[in-house]
């Protein structure tokens, strides 16, 4: 399995064995070759489904209804880009670089193999039931509950085979690289088990243990925290590793990458509540994901520098190599990112910005420029040396890099004009105070010319991604497939180490524990004291820093160079760290829920048409493009009616706040319009409402809803806390057709001709009424009008 | 009354502490990075830039 021997003995020690060994490693390639491979294959499928959907926006008539239409399609296409694309190519980068940071090459092949197909396979998952309509309606965490599993599952497995490897090293210091591949395992793996606990009701459908704004909380804790451990710290591994590489010249200040790591992922796991600003999420909540964003700034662009400044001297190469091009145009691109994003989480300009195209430019800003652009580079550094042939065309490699740039470019400008335009219209008001443009889809029709910018600007960078793949694949079959050696001499250690428990008592926990029990104190001891006790920790940690200082022993290893030195210890410290924001930030809010008489007043279960039918709502991805949360802003009272409360949303499991606008907020839809209006929207969005680019749904009236599984889905909630009495279960059936008749009975009287009861359509209309309202009675036949507030 | 209920919970003295916490650990890294032997510093540096002796197809 292992290719390692020992080659021969120089010295010997003590106990007559040889104090020196030679090793000789081939290194397990392959696996990265594959993983290569299949970055690019996914990546180019991902961006052309994201070329769909964006056609889809600026062209109704690109959707292909029922299983191609932009609410199905848009998951399809951020889960194959995070997860598909950017996943496969941080394995390359992790198992080529791991090795040879590490010098040991991986332990189980076997285990490479599962990694790899286990992961293709999920891919495959996905890219089937998406578009079916099966949908847990969580971001970035849409898969249904048995591809979680499938996902946790070859997560463990390439858990194992990257520790197992870092266990089996021939060189003792951990590199910086590898501290980010560990906080990336760690976090990744915690974030998505807290993310996906469901309970599951059948086969491929599932329900969310958490509801409405717990829901929110956890969920955007996840899908930021994505972002930071899936796209960010993983490629920043391979930022510090293949940037030194290609430049020839060690990382810019090593120092600052040690500072760089601990900062950012204490930091990052802090920032999602930025998600969820001007929401009816708690407003310590919100304040503490905007501090902690703004915080993100010095630790972001300390690496960013950092990675610059590595080029420093090699700026005449970076005109001349296509590796070079792609990392510093990549880092850079990391640097407009994260500058970007904790601009857009001050709550004023975020409530500018908030669910407009300004985040879609912002997202695909670092999608494109920072991952995109890092994958590029590594590619075109890895394929030669990993098929033993240059690079077919550096001239084709070049004119990616063009095509790419001005592709982002154009793609960014057109969603930040886009995104601020509409921002403007929502809120622009005339002298009398109303509405400048009270109808939704004047705002769409302004932004039109955007959409076809954007697409336009997604093309270009699609096809030079087509290039890239071609120059790649040529390079591949002009060279054969060639796996690294390398000797590595390895020291016996004759002194016995440093005991893992001195490293794990050292002076620095020692005294960040102290800190830590003073300020859990301030939550037992009564205001004035809590003053006290804060005062003390604050010297504490001052006192003991220069202590700790001013003790300093230059004649033996930091405890931190210790720390380096030990795989475990460095993996649980990385962990705390993560948990000791994660747990601060979450627990608060899952503990607390609102008041039993507000629940009361505001909030009730869904009858079991309604369930049906806000199932429907999840499984068309409606959430992709409606909001239910109306901010607490004069100009969207005056267009939505009142502000959303905490309450009224504390039975949606899923919660379904939404993240973009490309039609109007829904939270008090429920008799706006009368139920032919919906009818006649949902088929023939067009016919009601000129100018939309809302797909069309005609199947939704011919599909029927499977009734004999509701009193299962109502059973489901029941055990995981709304309040479904014993009847309402046994009687789901009875109720919903009760319900489904009386409105296909109004939409015959007013026009409709006949409707199904039992169709979908029907089951949407129900839910879609009782939006931002109070339960009809079991049995009504009219809807009644009566706003919750 | 119900920013008032959530305002006055002592959980969250919880996000506080964790905030002491993480300013206590980034001055003691920082300084400690800015501690460490440059010598050290630099042969960690250099890692990434042995090359392998050569392939085997």
């Amino acid at each position: 399995m292992t290719a390692s021997s020992l080659a021969a003995g120089r010295e010997t020690a003590s106990d007559g064995a040889p104090l020196l060994e030679v090793r000789r490693i081939v290194y397990n390639d392959s696996i990265a070759r594959w993983f290569v491979g299949a970055s690019v294959v996914w990546g180019i499928v991902g961006m052309l489904v994201g070329a769909w959907v964006a056609l889809d926006l600026a062209w109704w008539r690109g959707n292909i209804p029922p299983y191609f239409t932009y609410g199905r399609l848009r998951p399809l296409h951020t889960n194959a880009v995070i997860f598909a694309f950017v996943g496969n190519m941080v394995f390359a980068g992790v198992y080529y670089s791991t090795q040879r940071l590490v010098k040991a090459r991986l332990p189980s092949d076997w285990l490479a193999k599962i990694h790899f197909w286990g992961w293709q396979l999920i891919i495959v998952a996905a890219a089937i039931t998406l578009p079916l309509g099966y949908s847990q309606g969580k971001e970035y965490a849409e898969l249904e509950w048995p591809i979680d599993v499938a996902i946790a599952a070859v997560w463990i497995v390439f858990a194992v085979e990257f520790f197992w490897t870092l266990a089996r090293r021939t060189e003792k210091h951990l590199y910086v690289a590898v501290w980010f591949y560990i906080a990336t395992i760690i976090t990744v793996a915690v974030l998505h088990v807290v993310n996906s606990l469901s309970i599951p009701v059948f086969g491929l459908k599932s329900y969310s243990l958490f509801g409405g704004a717990k829901d929110a909380l956890v969920q955007w804790w996840y899908g930021h925290n994505a972002v930071a451990f899936f796209l960010t710290t993983p490629v920043l591994g391979i930022m510090y590793y293949f940037l030194p590489k290609a430049a020839d010249r060690p990382v810019y200040s090593y120092r600052l990458s040690v500072v760089h790591f601990w900062s950012l992922i204490f930091v990052y796991i802090w920032a999602g509540p930025h998600h969820l600003l001007n929401t009816a999420l708690p407003d310590w909540a919100q304040t503490l994901g905007m501090v902690f964003s703004v915080m993100l700034w010095a630790p972001s662009w300390g690496g960013m520098l950092n990675g610059l400044l590595t080029l420093r001297g090699a700026w005449s190469e970076v005109r001349s190599d296509p590796v070079l091009k792609f990392f510093a145009a990549g880092v850079t691109f990391y640097g407009m990112a994260t500058f970007e994003g904790p601009l857009l989480s001050f709550k004023s300009i975020n409530g500018l910005a908030h669910y407009t195209d300004w985040i879609i430019g912002h997202v695909h800003s670092g999608a494109l420029g920072w991952n995109g652009f890092m994958a590029a580079g590594m590619f075109y550094w890895m394929v030669p040396r990993l098929y033993g042939h240059k690079l077919w065309s550096k001239k084709l490699a070049d004119a990616h890099f063009w095509i790419g740039t001005f592709g982002i470019l154009l793609y960014v400008v057109a969603m930040w004009v886009s995104g601020i335009t509409q921002g403007l219209m929502w809120r622009a008001t005339d002298a009398h105070g109303s509405l400048q443009y009270p109808s939704f889809v004047e705002t769409v029709q302004a932004i039109r010319p955007m959409y076809w910018m954007r697409l336009i600007g997604g093309a270009m960078y699609l096809a030079g991604m087509v290039m890239m793949a071609y120059n790649l694949a040529r390079t591949a079959l002009a060279g054969a497939a060639v796996d690294g050696e390398a000797s590595v001499v390895v020291e016996r250690a004759e002194r016995p180490e440093v005991r893992w428990l001195d490293v794990l008592l050292g002076r620095p926990v020692m005294l960040v524990t102290l800190v830590a029990a003073l300020v859990a104190t301030m939550a037992v001891v009564n205001n004035e004291a809590s003053l006290v006790v804060a005062g003390m920790a604050v010297v504490a940690a001052v006192l003991g820093t220069i202590a700790l200082h001013l003790s300093v022993d230059r004649s033996r290893p930091t405890w931190h160079r210790l720390l380096e030195g030990r795989a475990l210890l460095f993996t649980a410290f990385t962990l705390v760290a993560v948990l000791v924001g994660g747990v601060a930030e979450l627990v608060p809010t899952l503990l607390v829920t609102p008041r039993d008489d507000k629940i009361a007043a505001e909030a009730a279960p869904y009858r079991a048409l309604e369930l049906e039918g806000r199932d429907v709502y999840v499984r068309e991805g409606c959430y992709t493009c409606h909001s239910q949360m109306i901010r607490p802003f004069t100009f969207e009272a005056k267009r939505y009616g009142d502000p959303s409360t905490m309450a009224e949303s504390f039975y949606d499991h899923p919660f379904q706040w939404g993240s973009k606008r490309t039609g109007p907020d829904l939270a008090r839809e429920g008799g706006k319009y009368p139920n032919l209006w919906h009818y006649r929207h949902l088929v023939d969005p067009r016919s009601v409402s000129d100018g939309s680019n809302m797909p069309s749904f005609p199947a939704l009236a011919i599909d029927a809803v499977d009734l004999s599984r509701t009193a299962a889905k109502l059973r489901a909630l029941r055990a995981i806390g709304v309040p479904y009495t014993a009847a309402q279960v046994e009687h789901a059936r009875d109720d919903a057709e009760a319900q489904a008749t009386a409105i296909a009975d109004n939409l015959r009287q007013d026009g409709a001709g006949r409707v199904e009861p039992r169709s979908e359509i029907v089951a949407l209309i129900a839910y879609l009424q009782r939006l931002g309202r109070h339960p009809e009675p079991e049995g009504a036949a009219e809807p009644r009008i009566s706003v919750a507030r | 009354m119900h920013s008032q209920l959530l305002a006055q919970s002592p959980l969250l003295a919880l996000p506080l502490a964790a905030m002491f916490v993480f300013l206590a650990v980034f001055v003691i890294v920082a300084i400690r990075a800015m501690t460490e032997s440059r010598a050290q510093m630099e042969a960690a540096a250099r890692l990434p830039l042995s090359e392998d002796d050569h392939g085997r197809r």
